[in-house]
């Protein structure tokens, strides 16, 4: 169970309505050259059947994230980065800032947004952040099931490092402005069916896979477990109602205990690592 | 840097609570509805300034949920608890629905300790909070003024009910309103000593800058519930506030649905024009 960066904005709020601890608190996005102490500023353009057009949420300084990962930290709960760069050093430079501060073993996970990036963007990006990163470190690279060639950038991601791939079923409207909601679900499940199946035809080395987009209700989390996905990942869809994410979180468990899961799934979930990195 | 600590502590966890319309009674423009509560807790606690957020699910067609300020909270042994609510009446509101809450969310209006004269500045639809605020500041001993703005007199909130509870109600256009504001503070048979506000940003920082130079308390709700708002839940971020230095990013940032919405008018005062 995962949390999409830009749509929490600020863990507070969501600890308001219920137990985090078994849910890593998304902090970000973060960008080196960012001056934003916190994520917010929510446009939204638009309102349509399903869906919202909105603007990319803005990227926030380091600091901000380790204000989260010692607000996580006082309470036992973990932290997933999102990691934004306009180059594969500003990657490497928060990411190297972050891992030196004194609640760096918060960190369950990076999240790299490669959402715009093409195959070879992808495979320097994700190779940077790996060397960057401890050992052991979770790294997922969020990538635009919109976008061309989704198998050859999830084979990239993989190549690079990458321990799970996050499919943005997002709609991209414009430079920096997306369309999400309910009716992005389909996008996502296409997405998801296409690296199952590349998977099998070994097209690509296989990862565990995160769908990120079109998850609103208990039910379109079963079935995107059922089509293969490994964990699903919840955004604007916790400003419907932020008690959906307990609701899915518990659908989703017992979706994937159940002896009938389907096989189809390319890689172990990521999120059953519950247990804080060793430092 | 943030301002505040979020107003319903980790661990005080909200939960949906169910509720069913009871009544709906036409006032102007608004609906007032009544929806009757099975519990009693939380809202016995309930202030003027708190709000609701109604979630919705993926098959009603709507992505967002709506959010509405709390205009009252009734209790007696034999009715059970009664929230009142201020709805356009284009929702078309009709009795025996039954809905999910997630509230009372924020923090409200914090009445005066003494029972000392107050002013409450309001602007359309976004001074809801008020009429209930006027009630419990009369129930207090406060004697109440209360001065609203509207482009619209039909968009004047349940005036009726304002008149019932206050000493003076002033109504004025809203380019009219910082004038109107000003006479009122400098009265002496108003000299109010705390100021209360309910309204758009822009209105707000007016009420705050005028009230504050007159050595007045400005008690301000940061939340303009007229405006879109995309969660009212403290998610987004789409009601962010950027207060302090003033330089875009860098200052503290207010959440005004997570950390108030009820904040100091000082806030509003140090902070950039928005």
């Amino acid at each position: 169970m995962w949390l999409g960066a830009g749509a929490v904005t600020d863990p507070r709020a969501l600890a308001r309505f219920g137990p985090l601890l078994d849910v890593p608190l998304v902090a970000g996005p973060v960008e080196a050259g960012s001056r934003r102490t916190r994520v917010g500023r929510t446009v939204v353009h638009g309102l349509g059947v399903g869906g919202l057009d909105h603007e990319d949420a803005r990227s926030v300084r380091a600091s901000a994230v380790e204000d989260v990962m010692a607000w996580a930290a006082a309470r036992g709960l973990t932290v997933c980065v999102a990691l934004r760069g306009r180059t594969t050093g500003d990657l490497a430079a928060v990411l190297d800032r972050l891992r030196r501060h004194a609640d760096a073993d918060v960190l369950q996970a990076v999240e790299v947004d490669l959402r715009a990036a093409d195959e070879q963007e992808v495979l320097r990006s994700m190779s940077r952040v790996r060397e960057a990163s401890p050992r052991g470190q979770h790294l997922l690279a969020r990538l635009s099931v919109a976008g061309p060639d989704l198998v050859g950038r999830a084979r990239s991601a993989v190549a690079g490092g990458a321990t799970a791939v996050v499919l943005a079923a997002q709609v991209p409207l414009a430079p920096g402005r997306w369309w999400s909601g309910p009716s992005t679900a389909a996008l996502g499940l296409s997405g998801l069916r296409q690296l199952v199946e590349a998977a099998r035809e070994q097209r690509w080395p296989g990862a565990p896979l995160v769908i990120a987009g079109g998850i609103h209700s208990e039910e379109s989390a079963r079935v995107a477990v059922r089509e293969g996905a490994a964990a699903v990942q919840l955004g604007t869809g916790l400003w419907a109602d932020p008690t959906l994410l307990w609701r899915v979180r518990d659908a989703v468990l017992e979706e994937l205990s159940a002896p009938t899961a389907t096989p189809a799934r390319a890689g172990r979930a990521p999120h059953t690592r519950t247990t804080r990195r060793e430092p | 840097m943030t301002t505040g600590q979020a107003a319903t502590p980790p661990g005080a966890a909200a939960r949906a609570r169910a509720a069913t319309v009871t009544a709906v009674r036409a006032a102007g423009a608004h609906d007032v509805v009544s929806l009757r509560v099975p519990d009693a807790e939380p809202w016995g606690r309930c202030r003027p300034g708190q709000f609701v957020v109604v979630p919705v699910g993926p098959g009603a067609g709507s992505v967002l949920p709506e959010v509405h300020w709390v205009a009252g909270v009734h209790g007696d042994p034999v009715h059970g608890t009664t929230v009142e609510l201020l709805l356009p009446v284009d929702r078309g509101t009709e009795p025996g629905e039954e809905w999910r809450l997630l509230g009372p969310m924020g923090r409200g209006f914090a009445p005066p300790a003494q029972p000392v004269p107050v002013l409450l500045v309001g602007h359309e639809g976004g001074a809801v909070p008020l009429r209930w605020l006027a009630e419990q500041l009369r129930d207090r001993g406060c004697p109440v003024h209360v001065l609203l703005s509207a482009s619209d007199p039909e968009l004047h909130l349940d005036l009726v009910h304002l008149r019932r509870y206050a000493r003076s109600v002033v109504l004025a256009l809203p380019e009219d309103l910082p004038a109107a504001l000003e006479r009122l503070l400098d009265d002496p048979a108003v000299d109010p000593a705390v100021v209360y506000a309910a309204a758009p940003r822009p209105v707000l920082r007016e009420v705050a800058v005028a009230g504050l130079g007159r050595q007045r308390v400005v008690r301000v709700a940061a939340l303009d519930l007229e405006a879109p708002v995309v969660c009212g839940t403290g998610l987004c971020g789409s009601c962010d506030l950027e207060v302090g230095d003033g330089a875009e990013g860098s200052g503290g940032v207010l959440r005004p649905c997570l950390e108030g919405p009820v904040v100091p008018g000082e806030l509003l005062v140090d902070g950039p024009t928005r």
